[in-house]
């Protein structure tokens, strides 16, 4: 009932998901803040 | 809506999303008849920032001068009660409780709503200040702070009253109609952007949210994994906290297949703590980023989980912001409206990722064989209400540009032209302001504090207020920052020109 009525080791493929995601929304943040910026004053 | 083969059109009269979609352009579109000279909703009771209160209330509209201020919260009372319900009839939901409840939350919501524009609070223009000694310059909207102060003290002491009202506590329901009809506040105000400006503030609205679904979610699940929750909690509760609240958690409960108390203690949590960050952020955010507005609209948009008390906070930021510093009296409303651009994107992204949610359970954490995950999914998880706020934007803005291009380029035929556009919108906005202090009073209902003390919960709680207080709200704010800071200089130049 409080979500810890089991242990449930994190398995890799988790890390790795989540991992990905990170990666991801920094290179997106880089490439999304220079075109944001580029493209105001147009 | 999916069902077997195909899709339930069923869905367009059941659903709230829906209805919500429908009653908003109906209310719009019976406002626009202004336009053909026919004044519609000119009754409407029009509250001014007030010292007597004997002539506080009057008509919207001179040609209803006649009109007695009682008289108007009745038709108000009426028209509304009788829209709501055909709804509320089509979904099924109990009619005569709904009624009952919606009695009282209306004069309770129009009593407080009307205290709001006391001028002791409310006033914000320096010279009546001046001449009465003293304000807290809120703008009426302060009345929609008492809104939700009335919804919590019943909701918290008066447990058999607010049980009462709750069948007509529908803060969504009546956020989503107020946010179809904000739609057309938009669409006049657009038609005053340069294309560009207008592209690119939009973009930043997509970008901050795409950096927050990256973010916040895989922060929250791996953090509330490594604390111990299960996979059925942590993937619910990473949505709950860092997408959209409710519908965000049950989606994502539903993708995973949690077990069904799951979804509805986290979305408890998520409404309780959402009420909580409507009363101290806005304040922190025009306190602290009164150089920065629309960074403190996105904020608000990107760091509070519901619908309701998110628009709710952008209505706030926005009139503490234009009260307390008049140089960005030319931004009213916009600072609202990045609150609710960031929030209506989360919204809208939320099929999407309830289906990559499903992919990835089905494909790799859970490794289902033989089940496939259906596109229709996304249609399904969209939020058809999005969809009537497109409508309204679009619309008035294509009408006000027509008439703008007919009326040629002399600067005073132009603005002759668009004036009886922009007085069918300042009438249909009554109707969103009136929706929006309804929903500040329904959240305070829904709000019961007691929640918290349910025994168990204890390490979920736990992980939920530092998810939401120690990471998400910071880097809500950072997002926004990078976005949106100093927007406001382009948008203010280019509405003032």
């Amino acid at each position: 009932m409080s979500g810890e009525e089991k242990v449930e080791p994190i398995l890799p493929v988790e890390k790795k998901l989540v991992a990905i995601s990170l990666i991801l929304a920094a290179i997106l943040m880089g490439v999304l803040y220079v075109v944001a910026w580029a493209t105001l004053g147009v | 809506m999916a069902s077997g083969k195909g899709i339930d059109w069923s869905s367009l009269y059941k659903k709230e999303d829906w209805w919500a979609l429908w009653l908003g352009l109906l209310i719009f579109f019976i406002g626009l008849l202004y336009i053909a000279g026919v004044n519609t909703f000119g009754w409407f009771p029009k509250i001014g920032i007030w010292v007597d209160p004997a002539v506080s209330v009057t008509p919207a509209s001179k040609d209803y001068a006649w009109l007695h201020p009682i008289l108007s919260y009745v038709i108000l009372y009426v028209v509304t009660v009788v829209l709501l319900s055909i709804a509320v009839v089509a979904m099924k939901w109990n009619l005569k409780r709904f009624i009952a409840g919606y009695t009282f939350i209306y004069i309770i919501t129009m009593i407080t709503y009307w205290f709001g524009h006391w001028a002791y609070i409310a006033e914000t223009d320096p010279k009546k200040v001046e001449q009465l000694g003293f304000s807290l310059r809120m703008t009426g909207e302060a009345g929609l702070l008492f809104a939700l102060l009335a919804g919590l003290i019943i909701s918290n002491f008066f447990r058999g009253f607010a049980n009462f009202l709750r069948d007509a506590a529908k803060p969504e329901l009546y956020i989503k109609i107020a946010i179809v009809l904000l739609g057309a506040k938009l669409g006049i105000d657009v038609v005053r952007l340069p294309v560009g400006l207008l592209a690119n503030y939009v973009l930043r609205g997509v970008a901050a949210i795409v950096e927050a679904y990256l973010i916040y979610w895989g922060l929250a699940y791996i953090i509330a994994r490594k604390w111990g929750l299960t996979r059925e909690w942590a993937a619910p509760l990473a949505s709950g906290i860092s997408i959209c609240g409710v519908s965000a958690a049950i989606a994502t409960a539903a993708v995973i297949r949690a077990r069904p108390h799951v979804p509805a203690v986290i979305a408890s949590l998520v409404v309780v703590f959402a009420a909580v960050e409507l009363v101290i952020l806005p304040f922190v955010a025009a306190i602290f980023l009164a150089h920065q507005p629309l960074v403190a609209g996105a904020w608000m948009g990107l760091a509070i989980k519901t619908d309701g008390a998110a628009a709710a906070s952008g209505a706030i930021v926005d009139a503490l912001m234009v009260g307390w510093y008049p140089e960005y009296a030319p931004l009213k409303g916009w600072i609202l409206n990045t609150t609710v651009l960031t929030k209506l994107f989360i919204d809208i992204f939320i099929g999407v990722w309830a289906f990559i949610l499903a992919v990835v359970w089905v494909y790799w954490i859970e490794r289902r064989p033989g089940e496939k995950v259906r596109k229709l999914e996304i249609w399904f998880r969209f939020p058809k209400f999005v969809l009537g706020f497109m409508a309204t934007m679009i619309i008035l803005a294509a009408m006000t540009g027509a008439a703008i291009a007919a009326a040629g380029a002399d600067v005073a035929a132009q603005r002759e032209a668009v004036k009886p556009y922009r007085e069918a919108q300042s009438l249909i906005d009554d109707f969103r302001k009136f929706f929006f202090a309804m929903t500040f009073t329904s959240i305070g209902l829904i709000t019961d504090f007691g929640t918290l003390k349910r025994e168990g919960f204890g390490k979920i709680i736990a992980i939920y207020l530092i998810l939401l207080f120690g990471v998400i709200i910071w880097i809500g704010f950072a997002i926004s920052w990078l976005f949106f800071h100093d927007v406001h200089h382009y948008l203010i130049k280019a509405l003032a020109s």
